[in-house]
């Protein structure tokens, strides 16, 4: 919690649990929101394309901030819901064609179910242990997928659908996409924040604090780990009936252990424990990578005579993943962190502390 | 003996000796699980590149004339006995150089920033096995002569036997320096607890150094098992990822659970390929030792014979 | 080439737009744009697929560019053989360069933009063969080669004509869960099989993407007998199942395709005796003959513009799709004229009718590209080489036909 500014103070409950609370944020925020919904005016193609990209990691970082970082349980599966979701929603498409307000939330529901089934063990298994039953579940999705007859799930040739329709709009060209995105990335993160400060989101976080005395206190243990990991599969699941709408294609090798892993490193950059840590985490890393992979050719063209191709583009890894370690060495709490004290070094200005 | 016998105890060893090799690279996990509370999802990496150090060494025209000109000519064995020595002690300060660098800061932080700084580990030494030594393939030398063992009606490659053999000496004597020996007490203690390890005066900075270093060492070992005549190439890597299940299995603090481990998985997952592949194509072998991995999870949350933690509340 | 040079050293995102408008240029300048991947699984075979790229583009710019009035720039973009990469770059490169044909590498190329290249306007071409999925009609997506399984099916048809006359073939398969890709493959030959009397598969083997040791499965596929294996997954599993022949003692032949094939595992085992008696089956020309134009070509580059990997099939898989590329550009040119020059004018250009082996240098056979399928499907004929006395060499001169192979995807 940041601090406020001088003279700002609540009479009820709700004034001080709210969000935005002087007139200067909600001005920031709504001016956000415009500029968030205006940006295919004024910015390169190149930078919309990213964004989509970014919006659909971003629901699903979040979902997977839910599971770990509220909740504690670790997740390193994400992927597999994600493409859980994704085969859900195209299958649904493809075979009954359903609009893609149907196919998206019924592909969320999916993948939350098989989320939390993989989910049910963190009951029982805790810590590096649950990490594992996760990377299970990343392992066994792709076999499951490629064994189950072609017309419902794709098996080996995956599955081609048709771009989302509302009514006369078809969305296929990057900016339409950018809408679409935006529009359910904004749904689901305002979904996000609120859960975290309902008694649901306050059991999470008892949860992750210390289990045991959370189930001493008269929590259900077993409701609560599934249903985290359910919700964190549903915001995966849609996350991929939006990868699905913007390929079009869906095959089983998309959803990889690597991104699911990267999924991990963005809470963590980001920060633990905070959704908005979960946003910056992604849309920083999705820029480093980004940035490396134009550096690439750029350092290749502009010394043809150091070394070969092959070395620079080795070294952006080597820089990718120095980025990370260093990160991780020098700020441990993730970007909300730094964030949330450069808020308050800005309100506490020109004194170092209060 | 009727064929489906001898067809049975050739899948049952061959299963197990590949899992001894599973059991090899778990242990590096283990090993350093057991003194710093850190898992090393760079491990499949390590092994890689300890690998490399090995091939590079053997490579230098000048490492084998060497051998020959002290000694004339050498067996096999001894070769390799030499080369292994030679690298073992690169692949220690490959091995120092990234605990202080990269583990020491990491102690005593949450399990997902260990999780990531291995993670971010695993890109870093990627990038540097490509850019040392390019990205393409090259055969690693037989460090076991090419060629199977027959002993009598069954075969079984002559690297994966010797190795398993070696392995199985190795692991003996680990849990013994482990368990037996005060150094080995130490590091058990450090596992433990850190702050109280270094109350009673224990350096937990040197057990974690050891640790790492003999994991490495376990790498480049298991590399040299695993790689012997094949392919060396960065891809090599997933054995890591192979190998996990079969740490979790055994339980991360536990040494000698290891080789049970693996041969539990090893023998798993070939009988698997032998019986059950042909109804489910293949997917039997592949998610067989996460299953078996997750059923014996359930039943014991820590692990076949990890340690049981006692949370206070 | 200095001046090919300095130009690439501009920033890939400046737009080239230069229609005959800038006075400085004498041609009219195109992009062509190309994926490339350093680090992820291709990173064994960029170095020589690169350079490969390179030579040929120089050559076309020298000598056949300038009696056109058309230059074209080659520009390559790291996309780390990753869909994700690819869709979020797409966009830029198309805005930014306005390509008139991108070059792709592999499948997340094909994933990423095979629903969205009939409406951007720019066709895709790629030099791996065929994958199940993409064997659909009326696709933006144009292939230099028929299936991996038309690939094998030719090499089964000069075993038949030539090996084993008078009984049906036995082929053991390895193949691996790992990737669709691979699945795919196998399903595809299991089809061909059933759809010819001549052919029958006596096994299938899953195993892992670098596996331990082959020793069991192949064991356990030799039981039945077969005549060869076959993998045309990875050189690990290729390399794997000579190995396991080796130490069970028997040289059972394996069939492999061109990643994996029998240039591909001597780099790898650098020792090409190994390899004796395993064969390799590919619809272009296997990279052993270096009287072969594109080879002289390659060459001569090689030396103005220093590069260093030799002639292989690696280099012709390249070189074969971007001489495939020129000639249509070529003929879209004399459709259209040289400043009209777009993505659909090279698309229609592909539809011109044959583009006969002559003028592909001998690095393909004629191809005649259809709306029906992303391939030629008229006259599909292979090469196969094999090592003979530690030599490799090529198992006929001529082109083998290709039997019919059953459209396994439906």
């Amino acid at each position: 919690m940041a601090l406020l500014p001088c003279g700002v103070h609540f009479r009820t409950y709700r004034g001080d649990r709210a969000y935005f609370h002087t007139k200067a944020q909600w001005a920031c925020f709504v001016a956000f929101i415009i500029v968030l919904f205006t940006l295919p005016l004024w910015a390169g193609i190149r930078y919309i394309a990213m964004l989509n990209v970014t919006a659909i990691y971003v629901i699903a970082v979040v979902g997977l901030q839910i599971t770990s970082g509220y909740t504690g349980q670790t997740n390193l599966g994400q992927s597999a819901f994600m493409g859980m979701g994704a085969f859900v929603c195209a299958s649904m498409a493809a075979n009954l064609n359903l609009p893609f307000w149907l196919t998206i939330p019924a592909g969320g529901l999916g993948a939350a179910v098989f989320g939390a089934l993989f989910g049910i063990p963190a009951l029982r298994i805790k810590g590096f242990y649950l990490a594992l039953t996760t990377i299970a579940a990343q392992i066994i999705f792709p076999l499951l997928i490629m064994s189950l007859p072609e017309k419902l799930a794709g098996g080996a040739i995956g599955l081609q659908i048709d771009p989302a329709r509302l009514g006369p709009i078809t969305f296929d060209t990057d900016v339409s996409l950018y809408y679409l995105f935006m529009g359910i990335t904004v749904i689901m993160v305002y979904f996000a924040f609120n859960l975290v400060r309902t008694r649901v989101g306050r059991v999470f976080v008892a949860i992750r604090d210390n289990d045991i005395a959370a189930e001493i206190m008269g929590i259900n243990l077993f409701y609560y780990k599934t249903l985290a990991f359910f919700i964190g599969a549903f915001y995966a699941g849609v996350a991929g009936g939006l990868w699905a709408y913007h390929l079009r294609y869906v095959g089983a090798d998309q959803f990889t252990i690597y991104m699911s892993i990267w999924f991990v490193g963005m809470i963590i950059v980001g920060g633990l424990g905070s959704v908005l840590g979960a946003i910056m985490g992604t849309i920083f890393l999705r820029m480093l990578q980004e940035a490396i992979l134009y550096l690439g050719p750029l350092m290749v063209n502009l010394f043809p005579n150091m070394g070969e191709a092959q070395m620079w583009y080795a070294g952006m890894n080597i820089v990718l993943g120095g980025v990370i370690i260093v990160f991780l060495v020098y700020e441990p709490h993730g970007l909300a962190h730094r964030w949330n004290i450069l808020k308050t070094n800005y309100r506490v200005w020109p004194f170092p502390y209060l | 003996m009727p064929d489906a016998l001898i067809d049975l105890i050739q899948y049952t060893v061959a299963g197990a000796l590949k899992g001894m090799l599973y059991a090899l690279v778990a242990l590096g996990f283990i090993v350093i699980f057991r003194a710093g509370r850190i898992l090393n999802f760079a491990q499949g990496e390590v092994v890689v590149f300890g690998g490399f150090i090995i091939y590079s060494f053997l490579s230098l025209p000048l490492f084998p004339s060497l051998i020959q000109g002290i000694f004339g000519s050498v067996p096999w064995w001894l070769f390799l006995i030499f080369a292994l020595i030679v690298s073992a002690v690169f692949v220690s300060i490959f091995g120092l150089l990234v605990e202080r660098f990269v583990f020491r800061p990491m102690i005593g932080q949450p399990i997902f920033t260990i999780v990531m700084v291995t993670i971010g580990l695993m890109l870093l030494l990627q990038g540097l096995t490509i850019a040392i030594w390019g990205g393409g393939d090259r055969p690693f030398p037989f460090l076991f002569p090419e060629g199977a063992v027959r002993l009598g009606p069954f075969f079984f490659t002559r690297s994966l036997f010797w190795g398993g053999i070696l392995s199985l000496l190795l692991f003996v004597v680990l849990s013994l320096l482990f368990e037996k020996t005060r150094w080995g007490l130490k590091l058990t203690a450090v596992a433990e607890d850190h702050a109280v390890s270094q109350s009673m005066g224990i350096s937990v900075k040197r057990s974690i150094a050891t640790a790492w270093i003999i994991s490495c060492l376990l790498s480049a070992w298991a590399a040299v098992v695993f790689l012997n005549g094949m392919t060396l190439t960065f891809a090599a890597s997933t054995i890591g990822l192979t190998a996990l299940p079969v740490a979790l299995l055994a339980g991360l603090e536990s040494i000698w659970g290891a080789p049970l481990a693996g041969v539990i998985v090893g023998v798993g997952e070939s009988l698997a390929a032998a019986y059950l592949d042909e109804y489910t194509e293949g997917a039997m072998s592949e998610a067989f030792p996460y299953l078996l991995m997750m059923l014996i999870l359930l039943v014991r949350p820590q692990g076949l014979f990890g340690w049981k933690i006692i949370e206070r509340v | 080439m200095k001046r090919c040079t300095t130009k690439t050293l501009m920033s890939a995102m400046i737009v080239l737009i230069a229609f005959g408008m800038s006075p400085c240029l004498f041609a009219a300048e195109y992009n062509v744009t190309a994926s490339v991947d350093f680090t992820g699984p291709y990173a064994v075979v960029m170095p020589p697929i690169d350079e490969a790229g390179k030579a040929m583009f120089a050559w076309w710019n020298d000598e056949v560019g300038p009696k056109l009035g058309v230059k074209l720039n080659r520009k390559t973009y790291d996309t780390r053989y990753d869909p994700a990469l690819t869709a979020s770059l797409w966009p830029g490169i198309l805005s930014g360069d306005k390509p008139i044909i991108h070059m792709g590498l592999g499948g997340p190329d094909v994933a990423a933009l095979m629903k969205r290249l009939p409406q951007d306007k720019v066709p895709l071409i790629m030099s791996t063969g065929t994958y199940g999925f993409i064997w659909l009609p009326n696709m933006w997506v144009f292939q230099c080669r028929p299936t991996y399984v038309h690939e094998s099916a030719g090499f089964l048809n000069w075993a038949h004509m030539n090996l084993i006359k008078d009984r049906p073939i036995r082929v053991a398969v390895v193949s691996s869960k790992v990737s669709p890709a691979y699945v795919d493959g196998a399903r595809g030959i299991e089809a061909f099989a059933e759809a010819t009397p001549w052919v029958e598969i006596v096994g299938t083997e899953w195993v892992q993407m670098k596996p331990v040791s082959l020793l069991s499965e192949v064991q356990r596929l030799s039981k039945k007998k077969p005549d060869f294996f076959w993998n045309m997954n990875n050189t690990y599993q290729g390399v794997g199942i000579v190995k396991a022949n080796r130490e069970l003692g028997q040289n059972i032949p394996v069939i492999l395709s061109s990643h994996n094939g029998l240039q591909m595992c001597a780099l790898a085992t650098k020792d090409i005796h190994v390899l004796e008696g395993q064969y390799d089956s590919c619809a272009y020309d296997p990279g052993i003959d270096m009287t072969n134009p594109g080879a002289v070509i390659y060459n001569k580059y090689k030396e103005k513009l220093g590069l260093k990997n030799p002639w292989t099939l690696m280099s012709v898989q390249v070189a074969a799709m971007e001489v495939l590329t020129f000639r249509v550009i070529e003929r879209a040119i004399k459709a259209v004229g040289p400043d009209n020059l777009t993505g659909e004018a090279v698309y229609n250009a592909f539809y011109s009718g044959p583009f006969t082996e002559e003028e592909l240098m001998g690095l393909m056979p004629t191809q005649t590209f259809t709306r029906n399928a992303p391939f030629s499907e008229k006259d599909i004929k292979v090469k196969c080489t094999t090592v003979k006395n530690g030599k490799h060499v090529a198992v006929s001169p001529n082109w083998i036909p290709v039997p019919p192979v059953p459209k396994w995807v439906k």
